[in-house]
């Protein structure tokens, strides 16, 4: 501290005269005010101060010893502490107080500090730019520092040149009353015992003065910014700065942090923290683990922890983990038996049975096409899968015939030739009741065949019911005829009758049904697919269109379970998501429209990873 | 205390990179990693997730805990200028290193992949990188990078797939790339500028190709493009692409905060078709970034949470599914989208419980 104490002293002399002649323009945005005649003095008044409050810091005595007496004959300059404050900060080694983890790294950084400081300390002393030009340059070794200095001085000048006249302005006694107040508020005490006592003065009178206005060191900040061209909001990086005085360490912190900062990289710019306080970092583990950083400061004697957290401990209440739990996977062959698999499917059956939705009933289907599929190892045979589809079905539908008229007409294949008769139209199918009995019908069969009226034979024949004798008549006639006489009699069934789908698939066609399932009045689609599945005979290639048409058609009424389950029992292969035209994709979800892709992750682990275990 | 002991599988394909069909993709789900929680009880009968607690010993102010690939590590770097290394298996905490040569509070760690040996990465207030490496279990200083004017703040290594490339971003505002071209060299390329200020954070995008999950699969070798995020005091995000000369170009401007940018990571891909980034910022708020197409041009922000206090560190799981975000109140919360879109918090990490604080859920309410 010898150092610098003398260089001060005539410097502080040959200030000693200018400024009289303009008091005003001594005082600061901040009401510091600085008769300079008497900073040195007031620098021997601090130190004063330093002493009656027991600074611990040895630097201090011999500046205490050298300046004691100089002070005790100036009792009068009691106004004057705050600017000598100013002064004397300057002289203090940077000690920080806000970064403990920085202290032996100042102690060692002293002497370029303790210019910088004076270079602050004279930037706080005066605001007379021509000043500064004088003490340029005997501070050649922090140019950079100083010409923050004049810069944040100008800036300050420009901006808060209207706040010079601050309150504490020209009062001296609350000018006094501000000073006073603030070396007791900053007292060591208050801080960690590494802080400088006498560097508080500056920034706590500071923020006394600016009531929370960002500290003259956030503003040296946005100067230094603004002149090396970047583009940042003051209020940003005042926000920054205000955030860190924020915390316990006093406000003069953030005037230091440049300077702080100036020990790791003297030459460069200095950069803000990207932590200044304590703060979780938080990061995930590969194996369901969370680590997480305990928010402590070790320097306040708190452990540094890390806390391992267990990812499925946490969320162990959420519905997923409940699923995840009961899913027996990963599923593979020699892992898992299949009993576990049918057991999970079977619950999964009774839940969607158990649930009311649309497709709940289709979706227990499936869930139990699965376990069927897993007893058998895979094989399908169609009547098992029929059964399967026939148990629901507690009774028999009744398959009414519609009533007359116009909506049968189109189903047929021919015209049917109206009879000039007179007698009900045969296309109904109405026939109102004859008189005559079973016997005497036939009767009148035979009569007409002995006389060769072989077509008269099968009307009379048709419209008494008499299908049997109709059928064989016509089976031995020529094809047309036979036709003919199929058609009459598949026209007496009820449309929505499986016996039609199945009739009409034997016949080649694909059957009525394969179009209308999936309407409520149609009725329940499985008994149609159950007589179709148990018998199939002829073309293959037929009975798979059929089966993949009624899986189309219920696909496109929204029934997606239902169209899944007859393209599992028609081996429509697995496809791909982007493409639209395959039909299946995964099991349970359409992918021809949007659907969120958590559902997709969801039911991956469920019904497609079943179904390829099985495969 | 009882035991209770748990199984965590993780399927295969979600840590590798390589675009399979969805029917393979179902088979080999292989179970990589059984995880043995052996979680406690606290005294209300309530099990508490914390399966182990690493006394670090650090001496200032932790910045960064990371797990290495295998989940048997733990590097922690801290204000006390080290970065040290712990053996975490089975409950356990064995430190193995203590990692000196920064001169300034170590910000953050980033393992390499395990194919290119056991590799750290840090980066420090001192403006320096340092590449640590594990030779003949020992660990030592390996390279060091002093390329930047200022803080080095973040540190991140790109898919392994790319190679050996880390990302730095530095308060000097300019982000360079390490490329490890072999004994002992590395190649560097720097972005001058690339946020004003400075640069927070960097994230790698994953290697893999957008939709490969779901796609069909081509048969041809996928061709990546390097892509990485950057958060910066400019309050943007920018995306950076590497063009076919090698040049980095600036991609993406995304702009949504009102303040720094703190913490920038790119979700973890299985192969979906959408790309997720999220961010946080001084302003306190959360956004998740999503682009739909496969060119990703067009990214859409959708506020996770306003927190009413600088928001630290995002993370994301390693299924992409859970984002865990810490702020200043030091909370850690869990958020995952439900099945309507909307980000709902499913955890607040505080001493283990399950639950979610009311505080959260009335500002989800608030905000959404």
């Amino acid at each position: 501290m010898e150092l610098w104490a003398p260089q001060r002293l005539p410097q502080t002399r040959g200030k000693a005269t200018a400024p009289s002649k303009d008091p005003d323009r001594g005082f600061r945005r901040d009401g510091h005010h600085w008769p300079v005649p008497h900073s040195w003095h007031n620098g021997e008044r601090f130190h004063q101060w330093q002493d009656n409050r027991g600074s611990p810091q040895p630097q201090q005595e011999p500046r205490a010893d050298h300046q004691q007496p100089h002070y005790a004959s100036r009792p009068g300059d009691w106004h004057q502490p705050v600017s000598g404050v100013d002064y004397y900060e300057g002289g203090y080694p940077n000690q920080l107080y806000s970064r403990p983890g920085y202290e032996n790294s100042y102690q060692s950084y002293q002497s370029p500090t303790m210019r910088e400081e004076y270079a602050y300390g004279s930037y706080y002393y005066h605001g007379h730019p021509q000043w500064l030009q004088e003490e340029r340059v005997p501070r050649q070794q922090s140019p950079y520092i100083w010409h923050e200095d004049y810069r944040e001085q100008k800036y300050l000048d420009e901006h808060h040149y209207e706040n010079q006249h601050s309150p504490f302005g020209t009062n001296s006694e609350t000018y006094f009353q501000s000073n006073s107040r603030n070396p007791c508020k900053d007292s060591p005490a208050s801080n960690s015992g590494q802080e400088w006592p006498g560097e508080l003065f500056p920034g706590s009178l500071l923020a006394e003065a600016q009531k929370n206005k960002p500290s003259l060191a956030s503003e040296f900040n946005l100067l230094q910014q603004r002149e090396s061209g970047l583009s940042s909001s003051s209020y940003e990086l005042s926000q920054y700065i205000r955030d860190a005085p924020e915390r316990d360490d006093p406000p003069a912190s953030a005037a230091w942090s440049p300077v702080q900062a100036e020990d790791v990289s003297s030459a460069g710019p200095k950069a803000p923290m990207k932590f200044y306080i304590p703060h979780v970092p938080v990061s995930f583990g590969p194996g369901g683990q969370l680590v997480r950083v305990g928010p402590s400061s070790p320097t306040d004697g708190q452990a540094a922890l890390v806390e391992l957290h267990s990812m499925e401990v946490i969320l162990n209440d959420s519905e997923e983990q409940e699923e995840m739990r009961s899913f027996s996977g990963p599923l593979i062959r020699e892992d898992v038996h299949k009993v576990d698999i049918m057991t999970f499917c079977q619950q999964k059956a009774a839940q969607s049975c158990k649930s009311e939705t649309l497709g709940s009933r289709d979706s227990a289907l499936l869930w139990q096409l699965l376990v069927l599929l897993c007893r058998q190892n895979g094989s399908m045979v169609g009547s098992d899968i029929a059964e399967l589809l026939m148990q629901d079905c507690k009774k028999l539908e009744k398959y009414k015939r519609q009533p007359p008229v116009a909506n049968l007409i189109s189903l047929t294949d021919e015209d049917w030739p109206v009879l000039s008769s007179g007698t009900p139209n045969l296309l109904t199918g109405e026939i109102p009741p004859s008189v005559e009995t079973p016997a005497q019908i036939v009767e009148k069969f035979t009569r007409l065949l002995y006389y060769g009226r072989k077509k008269e034979a099968l009307e009379w024949a048709m419209k008494n019911h008499l299908w049997g004798h109709a059928l064989f008549l016509s089976s031995k006639m020529d094809p047309w005829t036979y036709s003919w006489v199929m058609s009459g009699f598949t026209s007496t069934l009820a449309l929505n009758d499986p016996l039609q789908t199945l009739f009409q698939l034997m016949s080649g066609r694909i059957p009525q049904a394969a179009t209308c399932c999936g309407e409520k009045q149609w009725g329940d689609w499985r008994p149609h697919l159950a007589v179709i599945l148990s018998n199939q005979a002829g073309d293959p290639e037929l009975y798979q269109r059929a089966i993949v048409a009624i899986g189309d058609t219920l696909a496109g009424k929204g029934l997606v379970e239902a169209a899944h389950f007859c393209y599992l029992v028609a081996h429509v292969p697995f496809g791909h998501y982007t493409v639209k035209t395959d039909h299946l994709v995964l099991l349970g979800s359409s992918h021809r429209y949007d659907i969120f892709q958590g559902t997709v992750l969801a039911l991956v682990g469920f019904y497609g990873s079943i179904f390829h275990f099985l495969m | 205390m009882r035991e209770a002991v748990l199984t965590w599988c993780v399927p295969l394909e979600l840590l590798c990179s390589h675009p399979l069909p969805l029917s393979a993709f179902l088979k080999t789900q292989v179970k990589l990693y059984t995880y043995r929680a052996c979680a406690g009880k606290d005294e209300m009968g309530k099990m508490v997730s914390v399966i182990n607690t690493v006394d670090t010993s650090h001496e200032d102010m932790i910045h960064d805990a990371q797990m290495d690939y295998y989940g048997t590590r733990l590097a922690t770097c801290s204000s006390d200028r080290s970065v040290k290394i712990f053996d975490v298996r089975n409950g356990g905490q064995i430190l193995i290193a203590d990692l000196r040569g920064h001169e300034g509070p170590v910000w953050q760690v980033a393992w390499a992949h395990p194919m290119y040996g056991n590799i750290l990465a840090s980066c420090s207030y001192d403006r320096k990188v340092i590449i640590w490496r594990e030779e003949n279990g020992t660990w030592e200083k390996s390279h060091e990078h002093a390329g930047h004017d200022s803080s080095v703040n973040s540190v991140c290594w790109a898919p392994h797939d790319y190679g050996l490339i880390l990302a730095c971003g530095s308060s000097d505002g300019a982000i360079s790339l390490l490329t490890y071209t072999g004994e002992g060299q590395w190649e560097v390329k720097k972005i001058n500028n690339a946020h004003t200020i400075g640069c927070n954070a960097v994230s790698w995008a994953p290697a893999v190709v957008p939709g490969s999950l779901i796609d069909q699969p081509s048969g041809q070798k996928p061709n990546y493009i390097k892509r990485f995020a950057s958060g910066g005091c400019d309050n943007l995000i920018k995306l950076w692409k590497e063009e076919e000369d090698g040049q980095w170009k600036e991609e993406q401007k995304l702009e949504a905060h009102s303040d720094w940018v703190r913490d920038v990571a790119w979700a973890p891909s299985i192969g979906l078709p959408t790309s997720t980034i999220a961010s946080c910022s001084q302003d306190g708020r959360v956004f998740i970034w999503t682009c739909d197409d496969a060119s990703s041009n067009t990214w859409s922000p959708k506020l996770l949470h306003k927190f009413n206090d600088v928001v630290w560190h995002v993370s994301w799981s390693i299924t992409a599914n859970i984002l865990a975000v810490s702020g200043g109140d030091n909370k850690v919360t869990l958020w995952k989208e439900s099945v309507d879109g909307q980000w709902v918090c499913i955890s607040d990490v505080n001493k283990g419980q399950g639950s979610v604080s009311a505080s959260v859920t009335e500002g989800q309410q608030n905000e959404q």
